[in-house]
């Protein structure tokens, strides 16, 4: 019996399916069959002109300033058509590549899963998608568009990316604050195994070029759990040296650790307005793309 | 089952060949390197944090691993040392307290052990679950013995660490005839205990097994009285604090019995050729009446046999005659023999026949030549002289200067009548006639001089002889007075009771002399006057005795010796005063027989022959002339002979019998003995002694070994190592 449209939002079912296309329109067939409300109804950043109210339409519409003024319920109408941007910085330096047994995808994987699930929404939503991938440095540079084909090229932006260097988050979120001119959203998808400093003050850079941000932070569950029990020869990544450890006597100093980490990352967004979302690679999709759709109607309403 | 022991390095080691599994001790160890070794490879991305991490926990981790790696190499060392069972060797150096046990026996000696259960008594028993349960212990383990008689006597003082030894004692302990001292022998439990625990650490552990057959005697609390009750719970709460103390019942509750209560002859002296009258009483403990046939056997030779009908719980008297045609030593037994006890169905009393009691009347009125005074006095001892009549008293007058001219100890008794002063060496002479059991019996008179008495005779003098009852007043008194018998307590009066017209409580005393008898004193007074005052005052001087009468023995200070009372007075004092020369030679099991020999020969020891055919020596002590010898282990009852060793013939015999109350073997119940010696103390009551006695491992619970212990210590680390681990995370 072939999984139904909805279980393709499990890492776990997603990884049996080649292809990043399939993978991303399968996200989100499988995110719009579930109980989400579906993300492609009409509503551009446009007003038209004003209707009168007529039983069964959505009350959200209501304008409920010119209620104030004639106390007669009148609905927005607006053009449906769109100018959001939507940018997407995938990290894909060498720490991303790590998977652990208790996951499917590989941290980068689970990225581009999202990345290419959020390309597929945004363009049928007639926005304007762009991507970045970096690790130490910008590696590609796609800038948005709405055309139906950038989804193709997305997508093999992302089929093309792989990690071998070191994160060097900071100056690349300066760089790209820079060069993205149109305001818009801005979603980061990484692990953040950097300077937390240094990558805050990148990413208030997009926030003083009033972007909206979203920290999508992708993590392992065994980043999360540290669940090794024999003792291990840990090879680090991008540079990092070898260690020897016992990692249950380990455990309770690294969790500590990293938590707060984490504790200080989540400080950092809540001081800067950004949506910090953390990501397990085990964690069904919808997450990314609820959070992508809350971020976006809160710049509607702006 | 037999147990193999090695020693090794000082301990005890039952299981031996485990030690080998001591190696396994160090597998943790090679555990922890050799998964050190053998170690996984992975990529981290998250290194900075698990860096960071090993930074600020390396120094922690560390400690854990070391103390988890040290519990889990002890918990494989007790498990194999628990498995071989060690135990510490003599002398060995100190190791894990609680090893060495201390056991004390405190085993009732009272008679009633006796009883048989087919053919083994309860002592016999009790000896043999002693024996069983230190074969049963474990080397090392120390032993004492305290015999629960009267006295309580320790028998293995110094804690035996050695069982064949001890062993060898308890083999060679008797039965004594004797009662329980309860309170004796639990205060040497009590001092044992402590002096071993402070002289003996090593022997950390501390038994007491008591074991008795609960007789109410010893433990009944109104037996013991109210003192003696509190005396001995507070003893046996102290002891319970720091001993486990074992109290282990031999006794039966259905158990009957019968005793030989009482026997004595109606005489006071046993005159050769006249009947001897013997009266015995016959004590039934059972539940049902009896026919019982008594016998009287004199000198070992069965001479009547009446039957008896006992009555249940009372006492039955019987009387038997008998007379003696030799001179010299005799012995009478009484015997009910049947029941299971056989220590009281026998009771002896050891009589000396003479052809009569010979008497010395010292007459100090008329300068050595007979008085009216001695004339009353001779007719009151042998009024059958003048019938022409046998007399068996043959009553000799005297001067003063016979003191120092006649052999005295020919005589049971002297009179001395208003003799006026005593000389030094005439009082050493009647101390040392004391000493060999002779008795005096002074009478005053208006030549006596009261302060020479009270020097010479009152212990006055540096050196002098102490032997007066009381001290005499300077100058006589004059007056009027009668004769108060104060109740007729004491045995000289105790004739008089109900025979109020025998004149004596008329009899007028019109002179005497005032005595002051002595506070804390042995004398006592015979008689007063209506006034109170003293009129005869007696006291058990050396092996004889003296009374001192405090008027005249003629008619010049009274007018009794022309009165009835005066012949009946008379023939009291006399028997009174040689009556302890009977009593010292029928005692009681536990007091000492003795005597002095005013002729010794060359003989510097003196061989008792006990009834059980045992020949004791016991030497003679010879001072001026005498010797005097006493020996005190009459444990068992029956005839006891004594003799210089180079004269044989010159022996004496005495006859040692048992308290009959302890025959009684009603036992106490669980429910007396905690509320009442036991109240309040942490004891364990045992009943099954025939159980234990096949199974003593059931005694000498190895709640204590060692092993047991370790158990317990390995719990305690396997506790401690899964709660360790838990907490540093390395549970699995």
């Amino acid at each position: 019996m072939s999984p139904s449209a909805e279980s393709y939002l499990n890492p776990q079912i997603l990884a049996r399916i080649q292809g990043l296309a399939l993978r991303a329109r399968l996200i989100v067939e499988g995110y719009v069959s579930g109980v989400h409300r579906s993300p492609f109804h009409g509503f551009s950043i446009e007003f038209a002109e004003h209707r009168e109210y007529a039983p069964g339409d959505d009350l959200r519409y209501v304008d409920w300033k010119v209620f104030g003024r004639t106390d007669k319920f009148y609905l927005k109408q607006y053009e449906e058509e769109t100018n959001l941007i939507c940018n997407l910085l995938l990290d894909t330096s060498e720490s991303m590549s790590y998977r652990s047994d208790e996951a499917a995808l590989s941290k980068l994987e689970y990225a581009k899963c999202v990345a290419a699930a959020l390309s597929y929404l945004v363009l049928h939503q007639q926005d304007s998608i762009g991507l970045a991938t970096f690790d130490r440095e910008i590696r590609a540079l796609v800038r948005p568009s709405s055309n139906p084909s950038q989804l193709k090229q997305v997508l093999h932006l992302l089929e093309e990316s792989g990690g071998q260097s070191k994160t060097e988050t900071g100056p690349i979120f300066h760089n790209l604050a820079e060069r993205f001119r149109k305001r818009g959203i801005v979603i980061v998808l990484s692990d953040l195994f950097d300077d937390v400093p240094s990558m805050l003050a990148g990413l208030k850079h997009f926030r003083h070029k009033r972007h909206e941000v979203v920290l999508f932070h992708v993590l392992d569950p065994a980043e999360l759990e540290f669940p090794f029990r024999r003792v291990t020869m840990f090879e680090g990544l991008e540079d990092l040296p070898k260690v020897l450890a016992d990692p249950p006597s380990l455990r309770k100093a690294y969790l500590k650790e990293f938590h707060a980490y984490i504790r200080q990352l989540k400080q950092g967004c809540r001081m800067h307005r950004i949506d910090y979302v953390q990501m397990r690679t085990d964690q069904s999709f919808d997450v990314a793309l609820s959070a992508y759709l809350a971020s976006r109607g809160g710049r509607l309403r702006t | 089952m037999m147990l193999t022991e090695t020693v090794l390095l000082g301990f005890d080691l039952l299981s031996p060949s485990m030690l080998g599994w001591l190696a396994v001790g160090i597998a943790p160890l090679l555990i922890h390197l050799w998964s050190r070794r053998r170690y996984q490879e992975m990529p981290w991305a998250a290194m900075q944090y698990l860096l960071a991490a090993m930074k600020s926990a390396r120094r922690r981790t560390r400690l854990e691993q070391w103390l988890l790696l040290l519990l889990r190499t002890a918990i494989v060392v007790t498990v194999v040392l628990a498995a071989s069972e060690p135990y510490l060797e003599l002398g060995a150096v100190p190791f894990v307290p609680g090893v060495r046990t201390y056991r004390l026996f405190l085993l009732d000696g009272s008679y009633s052990m006796d009883y048989r259960r087919g053919e083994t008594s309860q002592f016999r028993a009790a000896k043999e679950l002693i024996a069983r349960v230190v074969d049963e212990s474990r080397q090392g383990d120390g032993f004492s013995l305290v015999l629960m008689s009267d006295p309580a006597r320790v028998v293995v003082e110094e804690p035996s660490l050695v069982p064949r030894e001890f062993l060898a004692e308890l083999d060679a302990l008797r039965q004594p005839h004797t009662g329980a001292d309860l309170a004796g022998a639990v205060a040497h439990v009590e001092r044992l205990v402590e002096e071993t625990k402070r002289r003996h650490p090593k022997l950390t552990r501390h038994e007491v097994y008591i074991l008795t057959d609960l007789g109410r005697t010893a433990w009944d609390a109104e037996s013991l009285g109210q003192s003696s009750t509190l005396a001995v719970r507070k003893r046996l709460q102290k002891l319970a604090k720091s001993a486990e103390l074992y109290l282990i019942d031999l006794g039966q509750s259905e158990a009957e019995n019968l005793a030989v209560a009482g026997l004595k002859t109606e005489q006071p002296f046993a005159i050769r050729g006249q009947n001897l009258v013997v009266r015995t009483e016959i004590q039934s403990y059972a539940r049902s009446a009896k026919d019982q046939p008594v016998q009287l056997i004199v000198d070992g030779r069965r001479a009547a046999e009446e039957p008896v009908r006992l009555s249940p719980g009372g006492t039955t008297s019987a009387v038997f005659y008998h007379r003696f045609d030799t001179p010299g030593d005799h012995t009478l037994e009484i015997a009910a023999p049947g029941d299971r006890l056989e220590i009281d169905n026998s009771r002896w009393l050891a009589v000396t026949v003479k052809p009569a009691v010979r008497v010395l009347c010292i007459d100090g009125s008329a300068g050595g030549a007979a008085g009216r005074a001695t004339d009353f006095l001779v007719y009151a001892l042998a009024p059958e002289t003048s019938q022409n009549l046998t007399t068996t008293i043959a009553p000799e007058v005297a001067g003063e200067n016979a003191l120092l001219e006649l052999d005295l100890h020919q005589y049971e008794c002297l009179f001395l009548v208003n003799v006026a002063q005593f000389t030094g060496s005439e009082a050493l002479v009647l101390d040392k006639y004391l000493q060999a059991g002779g008795s005096l019996v002074f009478f005053l008179g208006d030549r006596v001089m009261a302060d020479r008495y009270n020097q010479v005779l009152g212990g006055a003098a540096p050196g002098g002889v102490d032997l007066l009852p009381a001290r005499l007043a300077s100058e006589p008194v004059k007056g009027r007075w009668t004769v108060n018998p104060l109740e007729y307590r004491h045995p000289i009066v105790e004739v008089f009771r109900g025979q109020e017209q025998s004149g004596l409580l008329t009899t007028p005393i019109e002179e005497r002399f005032p005595l002051e008898v002595p506070e804390n004193s042995a004398s006592r007074t015979v008689a007063a006057l209506d006034d109170g005052s003293p009129l005869i005052v007696e006291r058990p001087v050396h092996r004889g005795r003296v009374i001192l009468v405090g008027t005249s023995a003629d008619i010049s200070w009274t007018p009794m010796p022309v009165l009835p009372s005066y012949v009946p007075i008379v023939q009291e004092l006399l028997a009174f005063a040689v009556a302890d020369q009977s009593r010292r030679r029928n005692i009681e099991v536990g007091e000492s027989i003795g005597a002095t020999l005013p002729r010794i020969g060359g003989s510097t020891s003196v061989t008792v022959q006990t009834p059980d055919g045992r020949n004791e020596t016991t030497p003679l002590v010879v001072e001026g002339g005498t010797g005097t010898w006493s020996f005190a282990a009459t444990d068992v009852s029956g005839i006891y002979s004594a003799a210089p060793a180079d004269t044989p013939d010159a022996g004496q015999t005495f006859a040692v019998n048992v308290d009959p109350a302890e025959g009684n073997l009603a036992k106490i119940t669980e429910a007396e003995l905690r509320q009442g010696v036991l109240a309040g103390v942490n004891v364990q009551l045992r009943t099954d002694w025939q159980r234990m006695a096949e199974q003593p491992a059931s005694v000498t619970t190895r709640s204590s070994s060692f092993a047991k212990n370790l158990l317990y210590l390995l719990l305690a680390l396997l506790f401690v190592e899964t709660y360790l681990a838990r907490r540093f995370g390395h549970h699995r």
